[in-house]
């Protein structure tokens, strides 16, 4: 059935020699190709991200040695090394702090560490001197990075470790073998250059900076422009078969790369779909570098870098949607012309009553004007339009009552502070009572609409930022600045001014959209009156039904947009597209009408729209969900194009 | 080609041609079909929003803020889109600009030049300081908007504060305006 979920199984084998292959998926519906995945980031501390990279995955085929079978893993702050010793054909225990006893641990051939189990686990310390015991007794242990946060030196390891909060920032670091030939750099599998290239994020951190000298350091690294190397991991040989301590940064002396710890939030966990490409845990297994920007892609809190893909900057929806260098002209020319031509025309206010008040030469039209612009906030023009779309015009009385409200005011209030002459209600409030009324009435007031300013700003520009893909805070900032420059600059008399050339624009503004909406109102809606010539598929394809002539082909290009795609590549009973004969008109031929399903439309919302519209918080990501549904818009609409090929069928 | 998005509840083919027709059984078999198709498209919304509530339980679902703004940006020519992308700058700037001066005059004169009466004889001053505070609320406001996204329940909350005192001044108003005397010390009366 249309809206269920299917799931597909299907085996790939591996070929013999190393190979990387690139595993995507996609689905074709209405002639519209789907080929990407959904992301969920969520955790407590950051809102819900939902990302949609290109559905692909890494696939590699590599040789890997294995030695021994059984291994123990104690987690820590969480990371998939687990599920992937398990895809490696170990067997894997799951281990607790107490859990660390000499039988149980008799039975492993290694011991994994998560990463920072020494700073989250409570339960490990305490059975340290038991897992000591077991690499003395030619054991392997491999612990991955930890913090040194309260990290004792000589918990970590047998011998004593410090640990620095040193990092290698570069990814591209390089990485200097520092003892060729230790085991641990060659068996079961050699580790070589190849294993440190196309790491993300980092190339570590952590690192010891002091250890026993009983202790080998194996690899050293450090960023460009510093001065040495300063990066170390430590290795430890006691001759029976390898035991090794690795306090230091799990892929620091792995070439797990793409565990890379990433920002400090859990969102860094390992890199999930490597996983499943046979991932290798500390031990130096041999790997081929790691797929990074899906890793990226999904990982990352970091907005930018989220939305980024690599072929397809984030720039608002759809390329045809940008508005263009003409609409930027228009744009910035009016807002940018009035708001210099308002400082520019007021720059020589002297006196505090013009500054405050505006000159008492301002016209009754200037002053109608600004008090309409006053009025009319962005919000009026953004959400009004949507209201009448979700419930009708019947909101339009509330605002009956206002032009009284201005009346009112003018016969009752205003005479009285123009004979008083003064500059706010408050003033005349401290004349008539006392100060005290005067100050608790001005404080609400500068309480109430002064922290409420913000929102004078913010709620246009939180909605313009996402669809047009701007960047929030400069959209923000830049119009802030631009009242800021006019009204600090000319006061009243500027705020007058130029609110009366913003009334121009917005009246301009508004009659033209009303010119292009009713010049778009389908045939017979509009002023144009009942259409002339029956043209079915010029109304159709702006709808969501169709109508087609009866014996029209249904086969060739109409057939593979809308519903008749539905029809065809499902099951015949899945299908929902009914079609009925509607009465005919009388001055046309009959016609069969036939109607998409609601799901005919949800190819539009599909893939599922993530992050909301109008979510109230400054990140980028709903712009990109906007995309990627104005995208599944487009495609959808790409193929409704093709329908036309169809009309010289009756 | 743009397209329209989101799709709007479809304007019924046979209906346009049934209101030519002057025949009463086609023209209600459209506006039936119309209705119809107008729920179906709500339904399609509904579904739409519930997945988001799915997949984000603290989404907000209201869409119908970009109704314009979506129009604006798929149906109209460009240039067109230019201008009323400044109207709405337009309309946001003008009444910001009202605000922050109505801010500035609030506190200049209740309260600055309240609290320095020596001051006012200074005019050029005075003008400085009405320019400072004018600015300086402009700036508040940015830095709140920066911030908005955080602080929206502290807005909420401020509003909810605030609007507890509305009923407050209005009295003070109506008393001040419509009372010849009143129970406390008037210090003048307007009349």
């Amino acid at each position: 059935m249309p809206g269920d979920p299917a799931r597909f199984s299907f085996t790939v084998t591996a070929p013999p020699e190393p190979a990387t292959a690139r595993l995507g998926a996609s689905v074709r519906i209405h002639g519209a190709r789907f080929d990407n995945q959904r992301v969920e980031i969520r955790y407590d501390h950051i809102p819900p991200q939902l990302l949609q990279p290109a559905a692909t995955m890494k696939a590699v085929s590599l040789e890997l040695a294995i030695r021994g079978r059984h291994v123990g893993y104690l987690p820590g702050a969480g990371d998939e090394v687990a599920a992937s010793l398990e895809q490696m054909g170990y067997a894997v225990t799951p281990l607790t702090g107490a859990a660390l006893t000499p039988d149980t641990l008799r039975t492993l051939d290694a011991v994994v560490i998560g990463i920072r189990a020494f700073n989250t686990r409570k339960d490990l310390t305490e059975r340290l001197p038991a897992l000591f015991a077991y690499v003395e007794g030619g054991g392997t242990v491999i612990a991955q990075y930890n913090q040194s946060d309260g990290l004792s030196p000589d918990w970590l390891a047998p011998f004593r470790l410090h640990i620095s909060r040193d990092r290698v920032t570069d990814e591209h670091a390089p990485v200097t073998v520092l003892a060729p030939g230790h085991p641990a750099l060659t068996t079961p599998n050699r580790i070589t250059q190849a294993d440190f290239e196309g790491w993300v994020q980092e190339r570590g951190l952590y690192f010891p900076d002091q250890w026993d000298e009983r202790f080998t350091a194996l690899l050293a690294s450090g960023d460009p422009g510093r001065s040495r190397s300063r990066a170390v991991s430590s290795w430890r040989g006691t001759g029976k078969g390898i035991s090794s301590t690795r306090a230091s940064r799990g892929f620091a002396s792995s070439p797990r790369a793409c565990r890379a710890r990433i920002g400090c939030s859990p969102i860094s966990s390992p890199c999930a779909s490597d996983a499943t490409t046979g991932g290798r845990p500390a031990r130096g297994e041999r790997a081929a570098g790691c797929a990074r920007i899906p890793y990226l892609a999904q990982r990352l809190p970091v907005r930018d870098r989220v939305v980024r893909s690599p072929r397809r900057a984030a720039r608002g929806l759809l390329p045809v949607l940008l508005v263009n260098l003409l609409d930027w002209v228009v744009l910035l020319g009016t807002m940018l012309g009035i708001a210099t031509y308002g400082s520019w025309r007021t720059r020589q206010v002297r006196s505090l009553s013009t500054y405050l008040r505006g000159s008492r030469s301002i016209g009754w039209g200037t002053i109608g004007l600004s008090v309409m612009a006053t009025q009319a906030s962005a919000i009026t023009f953004l959400s009004i339009p949507g209201q009448g779309f979700e419930s009708g015009i019947g909101f339009i009385q509330n605002y009956f009552g206002l032009p009284l409200a201005l009346v009112i005011v003018c016969a009752v209030f205003l005479p009285i502070y123009r004979r008083l002459g003064v500059y706010t209600a408050y003033e005349f409030l401290g004349r008539r009572f006392d100060d005290k009324t005067r100050l608790l009435c001005a404080g609400l007031f500068l309480l109430q609409r002064g922290l409420a300013a913000g929102v004078t700003i913010y709620a246009p520009a939180i909605i313009l930022s996402t669809v047009l893909g701007w960047r929030l805070d400069l959209v923000i900032v830049g119009s802030g600045l631009l009242v800021i420059v006019y009204t600090v600059t000319g006061g009243s008399q500027a705020v007058s001014l130029t609110q009366k050339w913003q009334m121009a624009v917005i009246f301009g503004g508004m009659v033209t959209a009303a010119v292009v909406l009713v010049s778009k109102l389908p045939d017979g809606l509009g002023v144009t009156g009942p259409p002339t010539l029956p043209a079915p598929w010029e109304s159709c394809t702006r709808s969501t039904c169709r109508s087609i002539r009866p014996g029209a082909t249904l086969s060739g290009p109409a057939s593979s947009a809308g519903c008749f795609s539905r029809f065809r590549t499902s099951a015949p009973t899945s299908h929902r597209c009914s079609a009925t004969s509607a009465a005919p008109p009388a001055r046309e031929p009959p016609r069969a009408r036939v109607q998409c399903n609601p799901e005919d439309t949800h190819a539009v919302l599909h893939p599922p729209a993530g992050r909301l519209p109008l979510r109230l918080l400054p990140v980028r990501p709903s712009s990109r969900v906007l995309q990627s549904i104005r995208v599944a818009a487009a495609r959808r609409g790409g193929a409704r194009r093709d329908v036309p090929g169809d009309r010289g069928a009756p | 080609m743009r397209r329209r998005w989101p799709p709007p509840s479809p304007p019924p083919a046979p209906g346009s041609s049934a209101r030519g027709s002057d025949d009463s059984a086609a023209e209600a078999a459209a506006r039936s079909a119309m209705i119809e198709a107008n729920r179906r498209a709500e339904a399609v919304r509904g579904e739409a929003k519930a997945a988001l509530l799915a997949a984000d339980p603290r989404a907000k679902t209201k869409d119908s803020d970009y109704v314009f703004i979506t129009f604006i940006l798929t149906e109209l020519p460009h240039g067109a889109i230019g201008l009323l992308v400044a109207v709405m700058f337009s309309a946001a700037l003008g009444s910001k600009a009202s605000e922050l001066n109505a801010l500035g005059t609030t506190t200049t004169i209740d309260f600055w030049r309240q609290l320095r009466p020596l001051a006012a004889a200074d005019e050029a001053r005075n003008v400085r300081v009405a320019r400072w505070f004018t600015a300086l609320w402009g700036v508040v406001a940015v830095s709140f908007a920066l911030f908005a996204g955080f602080a929206e329940n502290l807005i909420e909350a401020i509003n909810i504060l605030g609007s507890i005192f509305y009923g407050v001044i209005l009295g003070i108003f109506l008393v001040a305006f419509f009372f010849r005397r009143v129970g406390a010390a008037p210090s003048s009366r307007p009349r």
